[in-house]
Parts: C-alpha cells; sequence; structure tokens
C-alpha cells in the first residue's frame, strides 16, 4: 500500500469519525445549555373557577380591592385578592413558598421590582409577551424592570420614585451636596433603617456622587474612581448624620415615621415615595388657611433609585390567558388614572402623564358616575396639586436607576448595607476597605452567605 | 432525682442521639459527594487516557466478515461508538474543568430552601439569631442549603381559624369585598412557649387545613416578677428568706409586691400571649376568684407590654398621656426570664422602641419563685394540606435537630433550677383563661362612628382601617360584653342617628358588626360630640360611649371648650358612664380632653397613631376599667 493510499484511506475514515464524534458531542453540549439555561418547570395545577392574586397589605388604602371588584363585574373570570402581610419580607416568603412548593395557591403574583429577576431565574414566573404597540404603552425604565435576559416576564403596575418634600419656606438645594447641608441646618427625614427602605437610601447616596456599585452584573465598587467617590460621598452623610439637627430626627426610620416626624416639624425636608404626598395633603394640618400646601415637592436631587411592582402570572396557573387580561385590566389608562388621583400609586403609562400635563382629573371626577363615588365633603387633592405631583414624579422617574438586578438580591442588598450604614451611622471617621467590601458583595451576589462583619469588620452583629 | 432531673437527663439523651444521627447523616452526604467526585475523576483520566494514546483502532470494516446480521451489528457499532465516545468527553471535560472554572469565577449558588417559623414576639428576636447561625453552619460551598424567615406568631385564637380555613385571618368573609387577607406567610415551624399551649391549639382545631405535629422541647425557662432596679431594693427589704432551691414562695411574692411596695402586677393579655395567659395560670392559682383579673394588660405580646412599660413616665417626669395614669415604678411585670434580658439589653426587636433606654435607670431586676411554672418551647411542624414537599421536611428536620442541639437562647437563659413544677397543661390553661375572663366587668358599649365622608376617603379610608383592625378586638371581650354602633350625621338641621348593628356580642353579630364599619359614607358636616352623647343618652341601661373620629368633630371654634361641654353632657345623661374619643390617622385630640381631670371623670381622648389594633384593644380595656 503507497503512502498515498495509506493517507486517503485514513482520511475517508476520519471524516465520518470525527462528524459523528463532534455529532455525540454536540448533542450533549446542546443539553448541557438547556439545562443551565432554563429554569426548573413547575406542575400544573389543577382547574380553578377564579383568578387568585398575590399581594401585600396596600399602604395606599384599599383602592385596589374596588378596582378588582371592578374587574369582577366585567371579566370572564372572577378575581380574589389575597393580601399578606404588611411586611414585604413575609410577602416574599410567602410567594416564594408557593412557588417552590408547588402549593398552587395563587395566579398572579404582584411582585416588587427587586424579586422580578429571581422569580424570572427560577421559573416560578411565565413569560408574558407583549406587540410592540403594547411595549409603547409603558415607560422604558418601568417596562424593564420586569424584564430578565431580555424576556418579559413581569408587565409593571406601579412604578416609583424618590421626592424630596420640603417645608414651606425652605430652600429648594440644587444638588446632593446642598440637600446635605440644608440637612444639616434643618433635619432630614430620611430612611435609613436596617432594612431594603435603608439599602435604597444608600444606593442613592452613592449613586449620586456618580459611584458604580455594579456593571454589566459584576461589582465594581473596588475599582479606584469608585471607591474615591464613594468614600466622600458616605464621608459627607456621617457628618450629616452627626449634625445637631440630624441628631433630633433619629437615624432609624423608615416610610411612616419619616411622614410622621416631617409632618411634626422636626425635619424640614423628607425623602420618600410618591404615597407620602396623598397622605399629607389629605392632611389638615398640612394646609394653611387658604387651603394651600404647607409643603412642597421636588424630585431627589441626584440620582434616585426606581421603586414600585410588577405583575407576574405564576408559572403553573392553570389560567394565564385569563391572568393576563387580568393584567391588561389593572394596566389600562383609566385604571391607572384612578390609581394616581385616587391612591397614589404611580403611573407606569406614558399617556396618564400627558394627561395630566394637559388636563389633570381628580378622583372625585373620575369616579364620578361609578357606584361609590368618593365624598366631596371638603379636603382632597386638587387637579392642580396633581399635576404638580405627576410632573415632579415623571421628572424623577427620568433620574432614577434601577437597583443591581440578580436572584440574590436580598442577600447582596443585606451585605452592601451592613457596611454602608455601619459608615454612615459611625460616630468617628473609619477607613473603608473597598477590597474586602467588594468581595462580600460578590459572594453575596452568587448568592453565597455573608456574614455582617465579614462585609465590614466592626459593622452590625449577624443575624 | 427528681422526676424534672429524670427529665432533663431523658431530654438529653435524645439530643445527644439525634446529634449523632445528624453527624452520620452529614457525613454519609459528604462521602456521598466525595465517592461521585472520584468516580467522575476516573472516568476523566480514562477518557483522556484513550484520547491521548492517539487513533483508536476501533471496529471497522477489514475486521472478521461473518454473517450479515453480524455485519449490520458491526456497522450500527462504528456508527453509535464515535457519538457516545464525543459525549462521553464533552462529560468528563465539563467535570473535568467545572473546579477549575469555580475558582476563577465562583457559580451561582442554587435557590435555598425557605422555612418560615412563627414564634410570639418576644421569642422573635432569640429565634432569628439561632436560624442565622443554623444558616452558617449548614452552608455547602459557601451556599445556604436553607434560609429561615422567623415572625411573630398571631393569637392563639386567630391561629386556631387560620389553621382552619388556610391560614386566613378572622372574619373569614369580607361581605361582598373580593379580598381575604392572610395572618402573613403560611408558616411550617411553630414554636409556642409551652407544649400545653400546643396542646391547646391542636384540641381546637377542626377541619384542619394543616396537620400539625409537637416534636420536642427546644429550651426550658421560667416566668419571673420583674420591677425596676429602684424599686427592687423595697421589695427586697420586704421579703423574708428564699425557700430551699432559690426564689421565694409565689404568694409571699405577690402579696408583698401589692401591699408593702404598692405595685401593680401586670402582665400581657392572656387572650393574646401564651405568656400572659401561663402568668395568668399561675396568678389564679393563688386566687381562683379572678382578683388578679384586671391585671391582665392590653398588651398583645410580652415585648409590646415592656416596650409600653419602657414609655410609661418615672416619677414627677412629665411623661406621655397614658390612659392608667401609672408611673414606672409603680409596675410589677410577669414576664419570661429571657424577656428581662432582653430589655436590659436594650433590645426588645420591636420597631420603634427602646430608643431611649438608659442602662442603670432603666435595668429591671427579676424575683424567681418556684411557683411560676417553666416555659418549655416545643418545636411543632405545620403541614398544610397540597404542600407535600420533601426539601421542606428534611430542612425542617434539619433546623430542629440543630435547635434541639443548641437550644433557642444560647447561654443567655440560666436552665431553671431543680425542684420546678412541670409546665401548665392544656386544661389548666383553658381554665386560667377562663377565670380571667369571669373576673371582667362586663362591658356595654356604643361603638359611635363618625360616619361623614372624611372617615371614608382614599386613599386611606379610616372606616376601612378600623373594621380591618377590628376583629383583634374580638380577643378581648368576654361572652357577656355587649356592644352596639351607630352612624353620626347632619342632615336638615338635625343630627341624625343610624344604628348599624345593635347587641353585638363576642359570639354573636361580631362579624356584621366588622362588615357595618366599613359601610356607604354618610354625608354633611361633623357632629359634635356633645349631640351624639345626648342623641344616644336616653335608654335603660348604663353604657359607655366610644366615639371613633377622624378628629373633624373638634374643627370648629369653640374647639378648647369641648371637654366642658361634654362633661357637662355627660352629667345630664344619666345611662352614659363615660365617653372614649379615639382620633384615628392624623387627626389630633382636643387638649382638654386629654387632661388628668378628664380621665378622672371618665371622658378621654387617645390617639390612635399608625397601629389602630393597639389603639382598640387600649379603648376596650380603660372602658372595662370605668364600668
Amino acid at each position: 500500500m503507497t503512502r498515498r493510499r495509506r493517507l486517503r484511506r485514513t482520511r475517508r475514515s476520519f471524516l465520518p469519525r470525527a462528524l459523528a464524534f463532534a455529532t455525540g458531542a454536540g448533542v450533549l453540549l446542546g443539553w448541557l445549555a438547556i439545562q443551565n439555561g432554563s429554569a426548573p418547570e413547575l406542575a400544573a395545577c389543577a382547574d380553578r373557577d377564579h383568578l387568585t392574586v398575590a399581594v401585600g397589605n396596600d399602604v395606599a388604602g384599599g383602592f385596589r380591592r374596588d378596582l378588582v371588584a371592578e374587574w369582577n363585574s366585567i371579566g370572564t373570570m372572577k378575581a380574589d385578592l389575597v393580601e399578606i402581610s404588611d411586611s414585604t419580607d413575609e410577602v416574599r416568603v410567602e410567594m416564594v413558598q408557593a412557588a417552590q412548593f408547588q402549593s398552587c395557591a395563587y395566579d398572579i403574583y404582584l411582585v416588587d421590582v427587586a424579586w422580578t429577576g429571581e422569580f424570572a431565574e427560577r421559573g416560578y414566573i411565565s413569560e408574558i409577551p407583549l406587540t410592540v404597540a403594547e411595549r409603547a404603552r409603558f415607560l422604558d425604565k418601568a417596562l424593564r424592570t420586569g424584564q430578565f435576559a431580555g424576556v418579559q416576564y413581569a408587565i409593571p403596575f406601579a412604578t416609583d420614585a424618590p421626592l424630596l418634600f420640603r417645608r414651606s419656606g425652605m430652600p429648594l438645594p440644587e444638588n446632593p451636596d446642598a440637600l446635605l447641608e440644608a440637612a444639616r441646618r434643618h433635619g432630614y427625614a430620611v430612611q435609613l433603617d436596617d432594612s431594603e427602605g435603608g439599602s435604597v437610601t444608600l444606593f442613592e447616596a452613592l449613586f449620586s456622587a456618580g459611584v458604580q456599585v455594579t456593571a454589566g452584573g459584576e461589582v465594581v465598587l473596588d475599582q479606584p474612581v469608585n471607591a474615591q467617590r464613594a468614600e466622600r460621598a458616605l464621608a459627607g452623610w456621617q457628618e450629616m448624620m452627626r449634625s445637631g439637627a440630624q441628631r433630633a430626627v433619629g437615624s432609624h426610620l423608615r416610610e411612616e415615621d419619616s411622614i410622621q416626624i416631617f409632618r411634626s416639624g422636626a425635619a424640614g425636608y423628607m425623602r420618600n415615595w410618591a404615597f407620602a404626598f396623598h397622605r399629607l395633603a389629605m392632611d389638615s394640618s398640612m394646609r394653611g388657611p387658604g387651603g394651600d400646601l404647607l409643603f412642597e415637592v421636588s424630585p431627589l436631587p441626584g440620582t434616585g433609585v426606581l421603586g414600585g411592582s410588577n405583575l407576574a402570572v405564576a408559572a403553573n396557573s392553570p389560567h394565564p390567558e385569563e391572568a393576563r387580561k387580568f393584567i391588561a385590566f389593572l394596566t389600562d389608562d383609566e385604571v391607572q388614572k384612578k390609581l394616581f388621583a385616587c391612591s397614589g400609586y404611580t403611573p407606569v403609562l406614558k399617556s396618564v402623564y400627558a394627561s395630566y400635563a394637559r388636563q389633570p382629573e381628580t378622583c372625585q371626577e373620575l369616579l364620578s358616575g361609578t357606584l361609590e363615588p368618593p365624598p366631596s365633603d371638603g379636603l382632597e387633592t386638587t387637579a392642580a396639586e396633581l399635576q404638580a405631583l405627576a410632573g415632579a414624579m415623571h421628572a424623577a422617574l427620568e433620574a432614577a436607576e434601577p437597583r443591581p438586578a440578580g436572584a440574590h438580591y436580598s442577600l447582596f442588598s443585606r451585605a452592601f448595607r451592613s457596611c454602608a450604614r455601619a459608615l454612615v451611622l459611625s460616630r468617628v471617621a473609619r477607613p473603608v476597605d473597598f477590597d474586602r467590601w467588594a468581595r462580600a458583595l460578590r459572594e453575596a451576589m452568587s448568592g453565597r452567605h455573608v456574614g455582617e462583619r465579614d462585609a465590614c469588620p466592626g459593622g452590625p452583629t449577624d443575624q | 432525682m427528681t422526676a424534672q432531673d429524670d427529665e432533663q437527663a431523658r431530654s438529653g439523651t435524645v439530643k445527644g442521639q439525634i446529634g449523632i444521627a445528624v453527624i452520620a447523616e452529614v457525613l454519609a452526604g459528604v462521602a456521598g459527594k466525595a465517592l461521585e467526585s472520584v468516580i467522575v475523576w476516573i472516568a476523566c483520566a480514562a477518557v483522556g487516557l484513550i484520547l491521548a494514546a492517539g487513533w483508536v483502532r476501533l471496529p471497522t470494516r477489514r475486521r472478521s466478515p461473518g454473517s450479515a446480521a453480524g455485519r449490520r451489528l458491526r456497522r450500527l457499532g462504528a456508527l453509535t461508538t464515535w457519538p457516545a465516545l464525543g459525549a462521553v468527553s464533552v462529560l468528563a471535560g465539563y467535570h473535568a474543568l467545572s473546579p477549575i472554572s469555580h475558582l476563577v469565577r465562583p457559580q451561582p449558588c442554587p435557590a435555598a430552601t425557605e422555612l418560615h417559623a412563627i414564634t410570639a414576639r418576644e421569642n422573635v428576636p432569640a429565634l432569628r439569631a439561632a436560624a442565622g447561625t443554623f444558616v452558617r453552619d449548614t452552608l455547602l460551598g459557601g451556599c445556604p442549603a436553607y434560609r429561615v424567615w422567623v415572625n411573630a406568631a398571631p393569637s392563639l385564637d386567630e391561629m386556631i381559624f387560620g389553621f382552619e380555613h388556610d391560614w386566613r385571618r378572622s372574619p373569614s368573609q369580607q361581605g361582598t369585598e373580593p379580598f381575604h387577607r392572610l395572618n402573613g406567610a403560611r408558616p411550617h415551624i411553630w414554636i409556642p412557649a409551652s407544649t400545653g399551649e400546643a396542646d391547646y391549639l391542636i384540641e381546637r382545631v377542626n377541619r384542619a387545613r394543616a396537620r400539625l405535629g409537637i416534636r420536642g422541647s427546644i429550651d426550658t425557662e421560667p416566668m419571673v416578677l420583674a420591677v425596676l432596679g429602684a424599686v427592687a431594693a423595697d421589695l427586697m427589704r420586704e421579703l423574708g428568706q428564699e425557700v430551699k432551691g432559690g426564689g421565694h414562695e409565689l404568694g409571699e411574692l405577690l402579696s408583698v409586691a401589692r401591699s408593702a411596695a404598692r405595685l401593680t402586677v401586670v402582665y400581657p393579655w392572656p387572650g393574646l400571649s401564651s405568656a400572659g395567659l401561663i402568668a395568668a395560670a399561675d396568678l389564679s392559682d393563688l386566687d381562683p376568684g379572678g382578683a388578679w383579673a384586671l391585671s391582665g394588660a392590653y398588651d398583645d405580646s410580652v415585648s409590646a407590654l415592656l416596650c409600653r412599660f419602657l414609655e410609661l413616665p418615672m416619677p414627677g417626669s412629665a411623661g406621655p398621656a397614658e390612659p392608667t395614669g401609672r408611673a414606672r415604678t409603680s409596675v410589677a411585670l410577669v414576664v419570661p426570664r429571657h424577656s428581662v434580658s432582653d430589655y436590659n439589653q436594650g433590645d426588645l426587636g420591636v420597631e420603634g422602641c427602646g430608643g431611649d433606654w438608659q442602662m442603670g435607670r432603666d435595668a429591671l431586676q427579676e424575683f424567681s419563685s418556684p411557683g411560676f411554672r417553666s416555659l418549655d418551647y416545643p418545636f411543632v411542624d405545620v403541614d398544610w394540606t397540597g404542600q407535600p414537599a420533601p426539601q421542606l421536611a428534611a430542612g425542617r428536620d434539619a433546623f430542629r435537630n440543630w435547635l434541639l442541639r443548641h437550644g433557642l437562647f444560647g447561654d443567655q437563659v440560666a436552665p431553671p433550677r431543680s425542684g420546678k413544677p412541670a409546665v401548665r397543661g392544656s386544661a389548666e390553661l383553658a381554665d386560667a383563661l377562663s377565670d380571667v375572663k369571669s373576673g371582667l366587668h362586663k362591658i356595654n358599649l356604643h361603638i359611635a362612628l363618625d360616619g361623614t365622608g372624611s372617615m371614608s376617603r382614599p386613599p386611606n379610608s379610616l372606616r376601612r382601617q378600623v373594621r380591618d383592625a377590628f376583629p383583634a378586638v374580638r380577643q378581648m371581650l368576654i361572652n357577656e360584653d355587649v356592644l352596639h354602633l351607630w352612624a353620626f350625621s347632619f342632615a336638615r338641621e338635625r343630627v341624625m342617628l343610624t344604628s348599624l348593628t345593635s347587641s353585638a356580642s363576642r359570639n354573636d353579630r361580631f362579624n356584621d358588626l366588622i362588615q357595618n364599619i366599613a359601610g356607604r359614607p354618610l354625608v354633611g358636616p361633623e357632629v359634635p360630640v356633645t349631640s351624639m352623647i345626648r342623641k344616644l343618652g336616653p335608654g335603660s341601661r348604663p353604657f359607655v360611649a366610644a366615639v371613633v373620629t377622624d378628629g373633624g368633630l373638634f374643627d370648629d371654634d369653640q374647639a378648647a371648650e369641648t371637654a366642658r361641654r361634654v362633661t357637662r353632657a355627660l352629667a345630664e345623661t344619666e345611662p352614659v358612664g363615660g365617653v372614649y374619643v379615639l382620633v384615628l390617622g392624623d387627626g389630633r385630640c382636643e387638649p382638654s380632653l386629654t387632661s388628668a381631670d378628664s380621665r378622672a371623670g371618665h371622658l378621654l381622648c387617645a390617639e390612635a397613631g399608625p397601629d389602630t389594633a393597639f389603639a382598640l384593644r387600649q379603648m376596650i380595656s380603660t372602658i372595662r376599667e370605668w364600668s
């Protein structure tokens, strides 16, 4: 056999073998990719004759119940709200357990924007396809909070961005530094409790100073430029918290406590969400003799954090189509207007902002003609006040940024807060070990347990 | 050796056996993982060797010709061998490279199994701390295998209803409105204060949507009497010698506290707090007639009681208005021992509480007694129908075994002394609750609801807030209490009185009354309190009026005169024995109605603040004292 013939024969036998080898390898690689990329499938639930909607308790009153009653009078399948708790932790754990243990308790979840990625990645919720025209109705930022890996898993129900409330006569701070200066002088009711509200405030403090905590899903807080800016920002906050005016306000406030402090006059400024506007506007002590509001509202100077909640369909719901119709009802133009004017929810539709810029309507006007119109005996948020609020909210949303997304956001948030909060509330200036902090954040981002002492030496005790 | 020592020894042996079982389980898991890795590495090495050896001589055409069937088989072999080898290579490579890729960049952790545990509010900080350590002790490759959420348990009555109704809050029907409220997230673990409490609940749950199983005690501690340090020395002087084994006779301790030191002995309301129920059982042993019944405060937990205690004024200082008018030095508390320790560390685990706590000035000192029974903190499994989840059961078992080894309170609480009486049984607790209730004054209460539109205005309908909070009142009521609900408004220059619910009681029409609270709003301006009293006045039986308003009825030019005018109206309207004005939302009391003089004359105004349920319980408790 010549060398040439041997070579030809070897080539002839090599090609099919290589092809077969590659086919086997390819099939397994494809299977592995699918296994890694797809969430576990939940078994479908038995049929039932109504939709159940898991929600937290309504801090803005009970208007959601009225909307569900309205849906039940026109919808093809009745819906039943299940109000779980005031505590966001309890709301999340109930929803997660329902999905994790496949209890079939719920068809629709009203999830915080911070949990949407987690629920999608774990396969607890199913995709909600939207047409181009449907997408175009929503504010882009709000719509993106319902996406994960480029797929729309949830539809925004209410969005939110922080507002700065100031008592009438107080100067408007033009930037974050001016706000800290004003806070030192007049007191600032800001949420710094050891809860998610505290994380949001601290993210805002860093974002407003131009700090990137994460970029492209990676922690970049320890990059020199970010570390320098963060150190300066946290030092400014620490100094503000040690000022006499701020010591009187306290450092353990949540949203509700902040309203009480601001209302009492102990603080000249307050950072809060839009619902606080309605709370204050309905309080006769916050209006002057002529009925004018005794406070003003504007977007928070700097960069706020995007809040809000999304509606998602449970992956094992036996009625996904009906659930999507119900979600479409709650995100209808008129319903979103009512939620804004009557209940303080921030709208997610561009049309509502356009409408309020052009021709604002009060709750009374929107509900006239319904079965149970609200009372009209005096105190009501006026059309002009709603117009000002809508304008401030729109501007605040433009400047807001989302929190870092991910399946382990709650661990990440805790690791971030434990260190940032310890630094801001420290009585003495402390050096910051950004390498250690960033390492802890990376661990938390991948779902690894981080003791609070590990994240920030000398921080609060691990719980 | 006493029976308790025997029991402790047995408990220790059981804990030891469980500990060994857990260690064996963990070792088996580790061994299994190790074996799996060894097999995968051997496979990797074998495939690597084959590939490294170069071209493998696999079945080809030139081997033995044989039969047609044999040739087909060989052709099939030739067709399948190479794809199989490709797949094995990928698998081997995947396993071989993944540890390296993990080193370069940690892979995300899988979702941890999430468990939800409930316990009395005063135990929440301890159980959360234990859960945190458990999660850290059970990490797998740095990833949490479990996450344990701990929250406060509802009252026993609410839990009984919840376990029968898929964890819904009572009342389960909300009229025609399309919503249900839960008692929070459904629990899978319950840590009651005592086995007697667990038995009490299990015996009363019918048509259960959940199965409950008591799985052993995770810690024990006694109840104690706690007083402010400044008072403790006086009490100590009056007390005789300690009994053998430590502490004082309960009868002597309470008698000295009440008579010599002039202290009011209080504990949380037994209908809402299991520690309060156990305290009531201990006290009712001394006085079966129920004279101690009024000592039950309206707080729903030991934490809430201690928090309110901290807000009481010191003698001579200006403190917040408190319906009882008590000072901190005049109160002795019956609470679990660990709560005294938590309080003395300034950590009550209640939001917004303890901010002004000062070491020394505010510290409590405990007095023990063999007459106080123990709390044994059993671990109770809760299995909901339709949630068969093996990973849940495994996680719960792991947490229980961990708690059995480490306890709930760690070293914070000294173990109970030998010779302590056993825990209270379920029958004793039921008797105690019955004793407490039999000792209470019955109330005849007319609730005058401000029916005007401002109470129903969105976004925060105050009537809805009251409706949602009103179920908390049920546990404060005894069977003989009678409630009437009225709405007031002005129409055509006259005060209009609308009866919404009449003669409701704890067991009859109570849910109707709740539904009617959030009925349709009325129209017209506010009705002054004096007009309400005069309108309610005519009636055969004495009663107390509770005016529930948003404060609008004080918005007139003569607000400062309100107290004087109401006092006059009270005097002129004989059946009305007192007026309690509850101001909801952001409304304010008219100052003249909050003075001590007003209180003495059974006229009081209280601002509800953010916790409407607490405000309603406080209202019922105060009115009962007036009745």
